[in-house]
């Protein structure tokens, strides 16, 4: 039944209860009213009839008190009228004229009776100060009862109606209770079904039931929480759970794998320690193992052929009073802390000598698991003798290098000295002998002008070849400290005087499509190397095509700058490109392309002596580029540090 | 002649006993008349002068050859009106007539001095004597015979109706004697004597007192 219903049912009940109580109260009243009343009214008849029949009964004239009782027939519940005199003898009696059964009564002492459907009256007749009779009425309680059925019918008609506007007002009235109830109601059914702790009852008043809708409120609340608590730790406790018994499976296969491992692995322990001893043994330079105690643990052959000890002497002594002679706590890795040592010691044999070796000491772990030092040395007396035999030969060396560069630096000079001191007399030769072909001019005959061209023509290239050498030896002998090179500078001045004639007649062009970096270098030599380069690539063209030179310029690795000199000229056959840098190296002839075989070799001098390189690329018939590298002005190499920095940034 | 011996006993037996039943009869009668006497008190009031005072007695006389034996002996203690009762008895009025002057006066001072006095049959050729020598004296006269209330000052008259005792009033009487009788009592007479105009009245105070 629902709160509708049980509050409809209380208020009902309630109401009809106070309503039969009412009822029953205002009936019994009633009733206890109308027997007062009947009471009274046949009292005061009864005293009526006793004044009245006063005399009848004094004279003994029963026709009159008949007559006097006859007149009770208006009352039609009056059921016995009876006069009796002072005896008790009944003198006069009127009886209602029906079948109702008629008993005299007997006891004329009483005030009044009430019988089970009757009301018996007496009152005593008094004639002066004398009671001379009795009178008796009797009724019927048929007012009364037909007064119960009218109270009982209304008050029931009453009960009902009432009921029926309790009912139509409380069904109205109940809803201010039992409809926030029932939404709470639902609300929690609600709840409880779907889970949806957040769902929340609306409060309409702030009486009980809004208390409790907070209530229930602040519970959802409060579940919600804990629910999603709940939750997620279920979930973390699935996850948990899931793991550990992945972990537990996973260990329960390892601890399966471990123990057969282990089993294997003692097996191979066992045949491993006697392998690794076969292979100690086997060793050509002494092997010991000392424990963290110093205490020597193994040893092998190479050792007792080193010391002369046998290997049960050596093991269980402390190494440091029978085989190596170091200081007591000395040790370098168990004492001094460090992990390696490496170091040239003495190892003293059985018999007092102590031989040089070389001993390599680091920390292991030992098949067993212990941690112990293995020690490797060898016998380094040979290797002693050689050292000293090596010194030896050495110091002799660098004297005899010493030697040998003041006798290049002589060279050099003498180079110089001798190509300088050699242009003299060529020029004379030349000059002399342009003069002799000018006065001889067609006084001699054809052969010996042509001799004398010969020997002019000799005596120039010789000339030229010195000039090269001289350019050559200068390069390592006389160069300037390096400084900012503004290579397009040195492009346009080459461009305007050095090679202005070459460019006019050969009708050649030199581009520089983007300006060239500025270098780090010594200028006289950068420019040499420039002018030697792009002469090259002048010269070096077919017959009938116009020289193209182009230079561009690039940052290269290690703060260098690559310069490229790209030639559409006749190109290097791939098998002559390592030897072109060759000093005399020439792979034309003189009538081909003239020249000294210098050039080049000077552009590798320069470029080496910048810390550079130089190398060339080349397709026959098509062209070739020149390139080299030289070091860029120090800001300039911060730029490319810096760059390449951000590159990596980026790049990370 | 057995039989008539019979006859003879037996008329004789039932001669006694037909007087012994008339004695008996007579005796019930008065002790009854005895009773009424004394109920006439209760409904009969007296002027205020005529009243006694209240420790003295009530005075019945019987006036005659008194009729009643010892009928009075039952209600001899009864009180009336709150006073005592009591009866005095009176020579016949020729016996009382012979009397000298002063035996008379004394006589007739006890006489009128009655508040109810009963006159016997003995006194029916003399009652109209008796009567003129008591009026005035507001005396409640009672008679036991025909013509007392025509006798002039008669008041009540016991008759016989159906072996049944009851009375006659003469209101008249009684309004001369300055009596005043309860309309129960008149109510209860056989006969009552008096102008039609109070008998109007009577008959309205009748009806008026039966309502109640």
């Amino acid at each position: 039944m629902t709160i509708k219903y049980k509050l409809l049912t209380i208020v009902m009940f309630a109401c009809f209860t106070g309503l039969v109580i009412a009822g029953i109260a205002f009936i019994g009243w009633n009733q206890n009213m109308l027997r007062i009343r009947l009471v009274e009214n046949l009292s005061t008849r009864a005293e009526m009839v006793a004044e009245n029949c006063k005399v009848s009964l004094a004279f003994q004239d029963k026709k009159d008190a008949e007559n006097i009782l006859e007149s009770m027939h208006v009352d039609a519940h009056i059921v016995f009228g009876g006069i009796f005199d002072d005896k008790g003898k009944l003198f006069a009696a009127y009886f209602r004229n029906d079948n109702m059964i008629k008993k005299i009564p007997e006891n004329l002492n009483a005030h009044f009776v009430f019988e089970k459907n009757q009301l018996t009256v007496f009152r005593a007749i008094i004639l002066d100060n004398q009671q001379i009779g009795t009178v008796c009425l009797q009724t019927d309680l048929g007012s009364i009862s037909t007064s119960l059925n009218h109270s009982i019918n209304i008050i029931a008609m009453v009960i009902a109606a009432s009921l029926l506007a309790v009912f139509l007002i409380s069904t109205r009235l109940q809803k201010v209770i039992s409809n926030p109830l029932l939404n709470l109601t639902q609300m929690a059914k609600l709840v409880s079904e779907k889970k949806d702790y957040s769902a929340r009852a609306e409060k309409s008043s702030n009486d009980e039931i809004g208390l409790l809708i907070d209530s229930f409120n602040e519970m959802l609340v409060q579940i919600q929480q804990r629910d999603s608590e709940l939750m997620e730790s279920k979930e973390s406790l699935e996850i948990k759970v899931q793991q550990r018994t992945a972990e537990i499976s996973r260990t329960n296969e390892k601890l399966v794998n471990e123990v057969n491992e282990r089993q294997k692995a003692e097996e191979e322990i066992r045949k491993s320690q006697s392998i690794l001893q076969n292979m100690i043994d086997a060793m050509p330079f002494g092997v010991l193992v000392v424990g963290k105690d110093k205490i020597i643990r193994r040893a092998n052959n190479a050792v007792m052929k080193m010391t002369g000890f046998m290997k049960e002497e050596l093991a269980g002594s402390i190494c440091n009073c029978t085989l190596c002679p170091a200081d007591k706590d000395a040790c370098p890795i168990i004492d001094q802390g460090q992990t390696l040592d490496c170091s040239e010691r003495k190892a003293i044999t059985k018999d007092g000598r102590a031989i040089p070796i070389i001993k390599n000491v680091v920390p292991i772990s030992w098949i067993n698991g212990e941690e112990v030092l293995l020690e490797a040395f060898i016998d380094i007396s040979e290797r002693k003798k050689n050292e000293e035999q090596m010194k030896r030969l050495n110091a002799e060396l660098e004297s005899s290098m010493a030697k040998l560069a003041e006798a290049n630096d002589e060279m050099k000079n003498f180079v110089y000295i001798a190509s300088h001191d050699l242009r003299e007399p060529l020029r004379k030769i030349t000059a002399f002998g342009s003069m002799l072909e000018k006065s001889l001019e067609g006084k001699v005959e054809a052969d010996d002008a042509e001799n004398l061209k010969f020997m002019i023509d000799g005596a120039t290239r010789m000339n030229k070849m010195i000039e090269g050498l001289l350019v050559y030896s200068r390069v390592s002998s006389k160069s300037l400290p390096p400084q900012v090179v503004d290579l397009n500078e040195i492009v346009l001045q080459l461009q305007q005087l050095e090679l202005a004639v070459v460019l006019q007649e050969k009708n050649a062009v030199v581009e520089v499509p983007q300006p060239l970096p500025c270098v780090e270098a010594d200028p006289v030599q950068i420019r040499q190397l420039l002018q030697n380069l792009i002469a090259n690539g002048i010269k070096y063209q077919p017959k009938d095509r116009t020289p193209k030179i182009v230079i561009t310029g690039k940052p290269a690795e290690n703060g260098m700058v690559r310069i490229e000199v790209t030639d559409n000229g006749i190109g290097i056959k791939a098998e002559y490109l390592s030897s072109i840098f060759v000093m005399f190296k020439r792979l034309h002839t003189r009538t081909e392309y003239e020249g000294t075989g210098i050039g080049l070799s000077v552009c590798r001098k320069i470029v080496e002596r910048h810390g550079g390189k130089i190398g060339v690329e080349s397709e026959p018939e098509k062209g070739s580029t020149f390139w080299f590298t030289v070091p860029a002005i120090a800001n300039h190499v911060e730029l490319i540090t810096d760059k390449k920095t951000d590159d990596a940034r980026t790049a990370g | 002649m057995k039989i008539k011996k019979y006859i003879l006993i037996l008329s004789v037996l039932f001669m006694f006993a037909m007087q012994a039943c008339g004695d008996s009869a007579t005796n019930s009668e008065y002790q009854l008349k005895a009773a009424f006497l004394y109920n006439f008190i209760m409904f009969i009031e007296w002027p205020k002068e005529k009243m006694p005072e209240p420790n003295e007695p009530i005075i019945i006389g019987i006036l005659g050859k008194d009729p009643f034996g010892n009928a009075f002996d039952p209600i001899k203690d009864k009180q009336a009106k709150d006073r005592k009762v009591v009866i005095q008895r009176f020579d016949q009025w020729e016996v009382i007539k012979k009397l000298n002057q002063n035996e008379l006066q004394t006589k007739l001072d006890e006489i009128r001095k009655c508040h109810l006095l009963f006159v016997c049959r003995s006194e029916k050729q003399m009652i109209k004597e008796v009567m003129s020598n008591i009026n005035g004296y507001n005396i409640l006269t009672v008679g036991d015979m025909d013509g007392f209330l025509e006798s002039g000052g008669g008041v009540i008259n016991f008759v016989v109706e159906d072996d049944k005792i009851r009375f006659e009033i003469n209101s008249l009487s009684a309004l001369n004697a300055k009596l005043e009788i309860r309309s129960q009592l008149l109510r209860l007479a056989k006969k009552v004597i008096e102008e039609s105009q109070s008998k109007a009245t009577k008959n309205y105070e009748y009806i008026a007192k039966y309502d109640n």
